[in-house]
């Protein structure tokens, strides 16, 4: 019975993974899997970094970098998120997250209803890392958003028309004499 | 990622990218970018990120003069010997054998030698039916064979080899 001979395909399929996969160390492949979760993170402002600004640029990774930064960032999240803000901030804060999907309670509006201030306060949003998560196979880096200034907001001036008030007739008025101020 | 990444690279490198780990960032980019819209298992994660690979790879290729159909080692006969050598652009007798297969089934056997897929998964990354896979990878092997013969890779299909 003559041996059966091996096959070429798995010579040369062996011969040809090792030629083509690099000795890669996981440090390395992290890095780069770090950069690019990176440059997803600074959105728009990732130009700089050529053409993988282009994937980053996206609505989606808008809308998750700016929930990110407001939500999370922002007096440390929870009090945006709980309500406990001023409420011209929450309201504020409130108006913005909207426009990116999340919804986060808004004061209760009482009447009257008092002059907002005339400038509302900017925001300097300090810098915040978001821990990596691994689960079996899958590694999410950390991911770092750079601090976030947003300048003072001026709402434009009120004007409140004149007032008219009705007629007012004042009687005439008449002051006694009082004893011992008579005049000389 | 980093179980991927080497195999991103290797499978980039036989499919002729000129800066495999480039196109590596470029996925890894792209798939940050897209991850709160996938779901599934491993499996259908890897297969995810192989798919955005996959048509990097095209799209790279794309362009009418480049035919895509050859790694770009194999299109580089302009430059002399020396060049290459320096360059460390010769190509090996096992990419060389890659010549005779079409561009998809190239793909196929690519993604399953190099990247380890499994033929579902295959087919999930090339946006085929697992059955069409199958009769294309059988194809590519068979031709494979004949080339590897040929080059004295080994035995002749006669004797009994298996894919």
């Amino acid at each position: 019975m003559t041996p059966r001979r091996p096959d070429p395909i798995d010579a040369w399929a062996a011969h040809l993974r090792a030629e083509t996969i690099p000795a890669l160390s996981a440090d390395h492949v992290a890095r780069i899997a770090s950069a690019a979760a990176r440059a997803v993170g600074v959105g728009s402002g990732a130009a700089a970094v050529g053409v993988v600004a282009v994937a980053a640029a996206t609505h989606t990774v808008a809308k998750v970098v700016a929930a990110t930064v407001l939500a999370t960032t922002l007096a440390g999240g929870a009090a945006a998120a709980t309500g406990s803000l001023p409420d011209a901030v929450q309201s504020w804060i409130a108006d913005v997250v909207d426009h990116v999907g999340i919804h986060l309670p808004r004061p209760e509006v009482e009447l009257p209803i008092d002059l907002p201030l005339p400038t509302l306060p900017g925001l300097d949003l300090p810098g915040v890392t978001i821990p990596g998560v691994t689960v079996p196979g899958i590694t999410v880096p950390d991911v770092t958003i750079p601090n976030v200034t947003i300048p003072d907001v001026t709402v434009p001036g009120v004007t409140v028309p004149d007032t008219t008030l009705p007629d007012v007739t004042i009687p005439n008025v008449t002051i006694p004499t009082l004893p011992g101020n008579d005049s000389p | 990622m980093r179980e991927i990444g080497p195999t991103l690279v290797g499978y980039a490198r036989a499919r002729g990218v000129d800066d495999p780990e480039d196109l590596m960032q470029d996925v890894f980019l792209a798939a940050a970018s897209r991850l709160e819209s996938f779901t599934g298992d491993w499996k259908a994660f890897r297969s995810w990120v192989f798919s955005i690979a996959y048509r990097q790879v095209i799209n790279r290729y794309r362009a009418p003069d480049r035919p895509g159909a050859l790694p770009a080692m194999l299109l580089d006969g302009a430059r002399s010997p020396e060049d290459q050598v320096v360059g460390g652009v010769i190509a090996s007798e096992a990419l060389q054998a890659l010549e005779v297969l079409t561009p998809v089934e190239r793909d196929v056997v690519l993604l399953r030698v190099v990247a380890g897929l499994e033929t579902d998964e295959v087919a999930s990354t090339v946006g085929k039916r697992r059955g069409n896979v199958r009769v294309i990878q059988t194809r590519a092997l068979a031709k494979l064979r004949e080339e590897l013969v040929r080059r004295g890779y080994g035995s002749h299909p006669d004797d009994g080899m298996t894919a």
